[in-house]
């Protein structure tokens, strides 16, 4: 492998990185303020992905994408409120597998309802006409729209960052973190906060099934796929961590970039990535960045 | 309650006579109604019994051990395709093939199990959805070896199961015989020892369960079960695909368990049988919005009837009491004043807390503590400690908050380990050994916080502490509610607590449950029982009968105590000989007289600070 | 005083003067019952803090010191009873709204959010009294060391230092009541002085105070009252100076 191809497989597998990130720091925010794993964080991500396309086809690809983006995470967003308050609310103080279930009947719901409005054939979009065509750089061809979602990503971790540690919220959210009973006892509505970032996370998903609808093909499956990989990051990573999110994105998309380029390991892209989950898990089983839980 | 018996046993009995009867049934529905088809009913028929074993064996981790795994499916599958690529490569016939996948599947279980339990709770799920996927990919890609994403198909069977009724019983008796073993199971000393786990955990490993063993054992013997139900689909649906095996397909399971109600045994095949039934007439009419539906009621099972379909008999018996008499409700409730009832002399008299004849003398150390240490961080919460106690003593300790009393009996029952130190017990080097070695050594514990099996009724409570204890629960065969039963109802109606035996424990007021947990503490024959402050939470004249229990059996029995306490009554009334810690370390020991005339111990309790705190 | 005492943790802070008196009573509590489970904890609980002053709940380990001020904060949910502070009925509010302004929770053991820096922690808790009420710059001038301290996660600091820390949360909103579980153990003699003298001035300021205590000397150093807890009752309630060295007292606390 020469240095020109290992670039070319490094950024894709960023590009990937990129809405993994998004989802999966959606999914770690979450579960590290509510303590509540959402199996329906697929789901919102692929309302998401199905909104953007279609509010694109009825507005052309440059239009389209942007008010794609504005209608699918505000759409996405009131479906994450509306879980939150009438299905979560429910189950905070139970068993994980009632949450666990409890989350997993919405992806059902959803999944059939997607269907419903959407239908079961696969959407395609193309990107925005800012973002579209091809750059060349060291004799391979790259699309300029891998780039916006790298640059995405690293404006959306950014975002986070700031928001987490800048603002009263992030603040609120991380004391939340880490004892959200005191909370309730320093003066703060927890439970308005928690729907807040539910809705936060909700968001993150939105944003990060917009990005990729542009880049692959909008289908059924995409709940599942994504969640797969998401916990997959999060274990890596440390659930409730977002610079774990960071880490483990970027090693599940570059195993995955490199996996599915080599003729030998092509089939096995995504099996490496559970083997490394596997061995994370075996070694530090809190994840690399998450913290141990008594 | 005649009612309630009736109704336990009816619902199986139906299940099981409708079962046996399907295809005279579906004959005779044929006979009245021409259209109907038997085929489609048979086949739907056998796809809930091979659907009933799959969910009950996941049941066996869920239900009964409390592990939530993502992998099931991939066992199913791999049973399903242990038949197939034994018939296509080998020409291995089915049948034989069916006959290995017991013994595949629990390889699979057994391997991976291993890799899984390593973590615990959330993240052993996590990790078994990974390892699902991993096989997953493994079926999905590797053409060469399994035929990739096209599956396996055109399994033939013997002429004899070409017939749908003849399949159907095939099925049904394989069923049968899987059920039944898993049923002797649950209802063993093993299965006693999975509910102890599910329920309380902690608990479990103190009463001498070494919980990740039976944890890996109970994945192991569902992944064996599930692997047989994948087989048999093999033999009855003559293929295998990949997508048997992906994460998703464990929602099944796990739905028809949850429909039917984990926490009966027949709840999930119960359960097994409606969701099949339901999904064709479901799919037939609402082919489009299937899942919407199956989505929505599961949402409303788990939002509203969280006990699932087999919960409803008992639903529909406490709805029809409640309309009857108030005072029958009344009598259920417990007071909290069973220490009242305790009758002494009983207690003496009972085999069951005979302690082991010890070969240690009475008067003799029994528990040697030398220069134990453990610091958290920068904390010393217990620093150079030195403790003895001997046999038949009744010994306290005593201290502020912050002295370490916590730490130190969590250091001598192997919930932590030690900084430095060593531990003795009757001569045996026991430091730093896991809490159920401890437990089977000897050393009984009561904790602090009431920490109990609540959803297993009073009797159960002693009955299994008694077996695991003892060492039955390895015995995967055997009725463990019909043992020790009479030593434990004796020692229950001996402190009182007689006539709520069949009630949940977790029903009952917290003097009770302290009333249970010192039961259990006795029952346990060990030589010695470390009590954290047991009379935490009861009033004043609980407190007065319970350790006068106390007293009076430990020296009939020649039990040694050590327990920590801040209620001085207590402590000037029970114990022989008494140790005071400050911040970490031991500031006198003597007679409960000594101890009180000693002007440090009075300052440390009423007086000045003299020494330095951690700041 | 001995000299140990006299330092700037004990005097009142430069410019800190104390605000108007507000009007209305301090924390009236009758019929607390606090049940977890089917378990009863707490039997019909009467107490009273006027505004200015400090009462002691004095009681050991299990007592149910620390249950009665959960209850009051709004933190147990089998908690029932009349709460009322200020004149107003908060029995019936969440935990979240008794403590904007009204109450204020010192928890035991120095609980502070470890993640965050001792500002973020202060600034969590803030309301503005509108008048010369607290604010950062009073609780720096009142603890120097948080100041220096003040871009350190909580999770760093010493035990002393968490309590400041805590204290200082619990300034920040303002409170007309404040409620403290056994702030001073396991802390040195000199902090522990410390406290007592900032409690001494805040009752100047009309806040009224509930401390529970293990460590009676202090307590009754500053307290106007003493309520004695035994097993989730208050089996008597004697002024300071009457408690000291009594016969309740080497019951309730005494070896």
């Amino acid at each position: 492998m020469n240095p020109a191809q290992l670039l070319l497989f490094a950024i894709g597998g960023l590009s990937i990185a990129a809405y993994l990130f998004i989802v999966a720091a959606g999914l770690s925010l979450v579960f590290g303020a509510l303590r509540v794993i959402n199996m329906a964080h697929g789901s919102l991500y692929m309302i998401a992905a199905f909104v953007t396309v279609v509010v694109a086809e009825k507005l052309g690809a440059g239009l389209g994408f942007w008010t794609g983006l504005l209608v699918a995470v505000a759409v996405t967003g009131a479906v994450g409120a509306l879980i939150e308050i009438f299905v979560l609310r429910r189950v905070y103080r139970e068993e994980h597998l009632v949450q666990l279930l409890g989350t997993y009947a919405l992806t059902l719901v959803i999944a059939g309802g997607v269907r419903l409005i959407f239908g079961s054939n696969y959407r395609t979009m193309r990107p925005p006409a800012l973002f579209s065509g091809s750059l060349k750089m060291a004799g391979y061809s790259y699309s300029v729209y891998s780039f916006f979602m790298i640059g995405a990503a690293i404006l959306i971790a950014v975002g986070v960052y700031l928001m987490l540690y800048r603002t009263a919220l992030g603040r609120n959210i991380r004391a939340a973190v880490s004892d959200s009973d005191l909370l309730s006892a320093s003066g703060i509505d927890v439970a308005r906060l928690f729907t807040t970032v539910f809705v936060i996370g909700a968001g993150l998903a939105a944003l990060g099934g917009v990005i990729v609808a542009p880049s692959q093909a909008v289908g059924l499956q995409m709940d599942t796929d994504i969640l797969v990989l998401a916990f997959a990051i999060s274990v890596i990573g440390g659930l409730g961590s977002i610079l774990g999110s960071l880490v483990g994105s970027v090693l599940v998309g570059e195993v995955i970039s490199f996996g599915l380029n080599s003729q030998y390991t092509n089939q096995f892209a995504l099996a490496f990535v559970f083997i490394i989950m596997v061995g994370v898990l075996t070694i530090r089983p809190w994840g690399l960045f998450g913290a141990a839980e008594q | 309650m005649s009612a309630r018996r009736v109704l336990r046993w009816a619902v199986p009995a139906a299940f099981v006579a409708i079962a046996l009867l399907l295809p005279p049934l579906y004959g005779l529905n044929e006979m009245v109604n021409p259209d109907a088809s038997t085929r489609f009913g048979l086949f739907l028929g056998t796809e809930a019994l091979v659907l009933a074993l799959w969910a009950t064996s996941y049941n066996l981790m869920l239900g009964y051990a409390g592990m939530v795994s993502f992998a099931h499916a991939a066992y199913y599958g791999i049973g399903a395709y242990t038949v197939a690529l034994l018939f296509q490569r080998y020409h291995v016939p089915a049948l034989a093939g069916l006959a290995l996948t017991p013994l595949v599947a629990a390889a699979f279980g057994l391997v991976t199990g291993l890799i899984a339990l390593r973590a615990v709770r959330l993240y052993f799920s996590l990790l078994t959805l990974a390892i699902s996927q991993l096989l997953y990919s493994v079926a999905f890609n590797a053409y060469g070896l399994t035929g990739g994403d096209n599956g396996i198909h055109g399994i033939e069977v013997p002429d004899a199961l070409s017939d749908y009724t003849t399949m159907y019983y095939f099925v049904a008796a394989v069923v049968a015989i899987c059920l039944v073993l898993m049923f002797l199971l649950t209802r063993s000393p093993f299965g006693a020892a999975l509910a102890t786990i599910r329920e309380n955990r902690e608990r479990a490993r103190s009463v001498g369960i070494n919980v990740r063993a039976y944890e890996l054992a109970v994945y192991t013997i569902a992944a064996m079960f599930a692997g047989v139900a994948g087989g048999l689909y093999a033999v009855f649906q003559q293929q295998a695909f990949p997508e048997m095996l992906y994460w998703t397909a464990n929602a099944q399971p796990v739905v028809v368990a949850l429909l039917g109600g984990i926490g009966s045994f027949l709840g999930p095949a119960l359960g097994a049988f409606v969701y099949t039934y339901l999904a064709s007439q479901l799919s037939t009419r609402f082919s489009n919005e299937f899942d919407v539906l199956l989505g929505a009621v599961v949402l409303l099972v788990v939002l509203v009837v969280p006990g699932g379909l087999a919960s409803v008999p008992r639903l529909f018996t406490t709805l029809r009491s409640r309309f009857r008499h108030e005072a029958d409700m009344e009598s259920v409730e417990s007071s909290g004043e069973s220490i009242e009832r305790a009758d002494l002399a009983r207690v003496v008299r009972i085999e069951a807390v005979h302690a082991d004849p010890t070969p240690v003398q009475r008067g003799e150390p029994l528990l040697v503590v030398e220069g134990l240490s453990r610091s958290f961080g920068g904390l010393r919460a217990v620093q150079d400690v030195n403790l003895v106690v001997h046999a038949g003593d009744r010994h306290a300790i005593i201290g502020p908050n912050g002295a370490g009393k916590s730490t130190l009996f969590n250091l001598i029952t192997g919930r932590l380990k030690p900084d430095a130190g060593r531990v003795t017990f009757a001569g045996h080097d026991i430091t730093g050994r896991p809490p159920h070695a401890i437990a089977r050594e000897g050393i009984g514990r009561a904790f602090q916080i009431t920490m109990i099996f609540p959803r297993l009724t009073v009797l159960q409570n002693l009955q299994y502490a008694m077996l695991a204890h003892r060492g039955y629960t390895r015995r995967p065969f055997g009725f463990a509610d019909r043992m020790f039963r009479d030593e434990a109802m004796d020692l229950l109606e001996a402190v009182g607590l007689g006539q709520y035996a069949d009630l949940p424990a977790g029903q009952l007021s917290h003097g009770d449950q302290r009333a249970i947990e010192l039961a259990i503490s006795l029952a346990l024959g060990s030589r010695l029982v470390l009590l954290d402050e047991p009379t935490a939470g009861m009033s004043a004249f609980e407190t007065h009968k319970a350790m006068e229990l106390v007293r009076r059996v430990a020296q009939e029995k020649r039990l040694t105590l050590l327990f920590c306490e801040h209620d001085m009554e207590v402590v000037f009334g029970s114990a022989q000989t008494v140790t005071v810690m400050h911040l970490g370390r031991v500031l006198t020991e003597g007679t409960p007289q000594e101890v009180r005339a000693n002007p440090e111990v009075q300052k440390v309790y009423l007086g000045e600070l003299e020494e330095e705190a951690v700041v | 005083m001995s000299d140990a005492g006299r330092n700037a943790l004990s005097d009142p802070p430069s410019g800190l003067r104390p605000p108007p008196p507000r009007g209305g009573r301090g924390l009236e509590v009758s019929g607390l019952n606090i049940r977890y489970g089917k378990s009863h904890v707490v039997f019909d609980l009467d107490l009273t803090v006027g505004e200015g002053e400090l009462v002691a709940l004095l009681g050991r380990n299990g007592a149910g010191k620390t249950t009665t001020i959960l209850g009051v904060v709004g933190l147990l949910p089998g908690a029932t009873g009349t709460i009322q502070v200020g004149g107003r009925s908060v029995g019936g509010w969440p935990a979240y709204r008794r403590t904007k302004g009204h109450l204020a929770y010192v928890p035991s053991g120095a609980r502070c959010f470890p993640n965050l820096t001792v500002h973020e922690n202060l600034s969590l808790t803030a309301r503005t009294d509108g008048q010369s009420g607290w604010d950062a710059r009073r609780v720096f001038e009142l603890f120097p060391r948080l100041d220096e301290l003040r871009h350190n996660l909580a999770g760093g600091l010493s035990g002393g230092e968490r309590q400041m820390l805590a204290v200082g949360r619990a300034l920040m909103s303002n409170p007309r009541v404040m409620l403290l579980d056994e702030p001073t153990e396991g802390l040195a003699p000199v902090i522990v002085q410390a406290i007592g003298s900032l409690l001494r001035t805040l009752k100047g300021t009309g806040v009224s105070i509930l401390l529970a205590e293990q460590n009676h000397q202090m307590a009754l150093r500053v307290a106007d009252r003493a309520a004695f807890i035994e097993k989730g009752r208050i089996v008597e309630t004697l002024p300071a100076e009457q408690a000291r060295g009594s016969e309740v007292l080497h019951r309730i606390l005494g070896v």
